[in-house]
């Protein structure tokens, strides 16, 4: 007979993968993201790409981002989004 | 065989009152769906006129102010489970039957237990305080089922006189038969066990069908029905919450992988497969959706249990978003056949188990992960991949 742990898994036991970071973004007068601080100040030279993402709004903490695609001065690219709901901006993979 | 039948009358809302105290007193009704109707499972005992199996609008034309509530089958499932663990610390032989009914094998337990009193006391100590059981003490399980069913809430009844006597005026409805059946005895005018015991058995036979030779059987006070102990099977029970709400079937199905491969490794040394079990999931808003999977060759692997759990989670789609996924693991068996791999593939797999473990102890637990596709195709990229402990 084996013997029964008991044990019951938790969903701590599962990490997801590429959780928004916390990122500082000053932005321009049109409301545009200008500098990244990460945490060294980087100029964005261009804006590559912009997409909205809403989804599971009939949730208590609904989704709502506006991503940016953005390339800096030094060639390298980013992608980083303004929470619509909280305010605050995040860098993530995408 | 001496058999001890402990009796909860009313379980399902018994735990609803444990969970959430504020309910006692209150008139309320346990619904389940069977198909498209609604059906009762449990409600405040004091609400006279329901049954079990009535439907809810029968059931909301004699009582209409009830409060509903929907049956929550697998916190049920695990209070029951529980309270089987705790009388398996009083008798090796438990087992349980519907929810809220256990029987007990006594035999051979004199010496811990010198008479009846103290293995009931015995019992009432196992069980949380307040569940006030009926226990019921006879020669088989049917008797010990009625005896218990006869003794008032905490207290316990003995069979020690002749069983004819004490089943004779009992009414015909505590047969563990079909309904058709009552019926069937209600329109013979036979409506008591002394009616039943003192016919025929040709009669019965003719009229009911192999039922009859039951029901005459244990109208007499006879009852061949083995005591079926719980086997390891029955406790292995697993369940997840998952980080966010989701309807997809690969989602459930990774969740469904990763307790698979625990209820692998608990199994692994008995040498056996998994050929039954029970796949349930809660969704938002508590939706409740369950699937009995029965393998035709022990499933003795992860892979090979989750092809067949992906074919009935595509034929028998979620009713919505799933919040929370478990298992149950219900039959084992062993594999008509197998052949062994001549490559060293399985060796390497255990040399990387041990390094694994090995690292586990020196740098905590758990320190290495894989990485699993959860959803892959999320438009939220947190949501695409997750983390799991390699050791799981």
């Amino acid at each position: 007979m084996v013997t029964d742990s008991r044990k019951t898994l938790r969903a701590d036991s599962f990490k997801p993968v590429n959780l928004p970071e916390p990122v500082h973004v000053e932005l321009d007068a049109s409301g545009q993201p200008q500098v990244v601080r990460l945490p060294r100040r980087q100029a964005i030279i261009a804006i590559d790409d912009q997409w909205r993402l809403d989804d599971e709004w009939w949730r208590n903490e609904p989704i709502s981002r506006l991503y940016w695609a953005v390339r800096f001065s030094s060639g390298n690219r980013l992608i980083i989004y303004q929470d619509l709901v909280g305010g605050g901006w995040y860098r993530q993979s995408y | 065989m001496k058999i001890l039948c402990v009796m909860m009358p009313h379980f399902p809302w018994l735990c609803e009152v444990l969970r959430c105290p504020e309910l006692n007193g209150r008139q309320t009704v346990i619904t389940q769906d069977s198909g498209s109707q609604k059906l009762i499972l449990d409600y405040f005992p004091a609400l006279d006129g329901l049954r079990r199996d009535m439907s809810l609008q029968q059931a909301l034309s004699r009582h209409g102010q009830v409060e509903l509530l929907t049956a929550d089958t697998h916190f049920y499932r695990s209070a029951f489970n529980e309270l089987l663990d705790a009388l398996e610390g009083v008798s090796p032989l438990v087992e349980g039957a519907e929810l809220g009914c256990a029987y007990l094998g006594i035999d051979g337990l004199q010496l811990i237990y010198p008479d009846d009193a103290t293995i009931v006391n015995a019992v009432r100590e196992a069980l949380p305080k307040g569940l006030s059981p009926h226990i019921g003490i006879a020669g088989n399980k049917f008797l010990a089922y009625l005896t218990a069913w006869q003794s008032l809430p905490g207290g316990y009844m003995v069979l020690a006189r002749d069983a004819a006597s004490f089943l004779a005026k009992l009414p015909c409805d505590v047969l563990p038969i079909s309904g058709k059946s009552k019926e069937k005895l209600v329109r013979f005018g036979l409506r008591t066990l002394d009616q039943v015991a003192a016919l025929p058995p040709g009669p019965l036979l003719s009229q009911f069908g192999p039922e009859g030779k039951r029901m005459r059987e244990l109208a007499v006070g006879r009852d061949d029905t083995p005591l079926i102990p719980r086997t390891m099977a029955e406790a292995i029970e697993e369940d997840i919450m998952l980080s966010s709400v989701s309807v997809s079937i690969e989602a459930v199905l990774a969740v469904t992988a990763s307790m698979l491969e625990h209820a692998f490794k608990r199994i692994a040394p008995t040498g056996k497969g998994i050929s039954g079990l029970a796949l349930w999931t809660r969704g938002w808003g508590n939706g409740y959706w369950e699937r009995h999977i029965r393998f035709k060759e022990p499933a003795m692997d992860v892979k090979r249990a989750t092809t067949r759990i992906k074919q009935v989670l595509e034929d028998y789609p979620q009713p919505g978003p799933v919040e929370q996924v478990g298992l149950r693991i219900e039959r084992l068996g062993y594999p008509r056949g197998r052949q062994k791999s001549l490559f060293s593939e399985v060796r390497a797999k255990d040399h990387l188990q041990e390094e694994i473990r090995q690292l586990e102890f020196r740098l905590g637990n758990p320190p290495l992960y894989r990485l699993k596709e959860v959803e892959p195709w999320s438009r939220i990229p947190e949501r695409r991949y997750a983390l799991i402990p390699s050791s799981r």
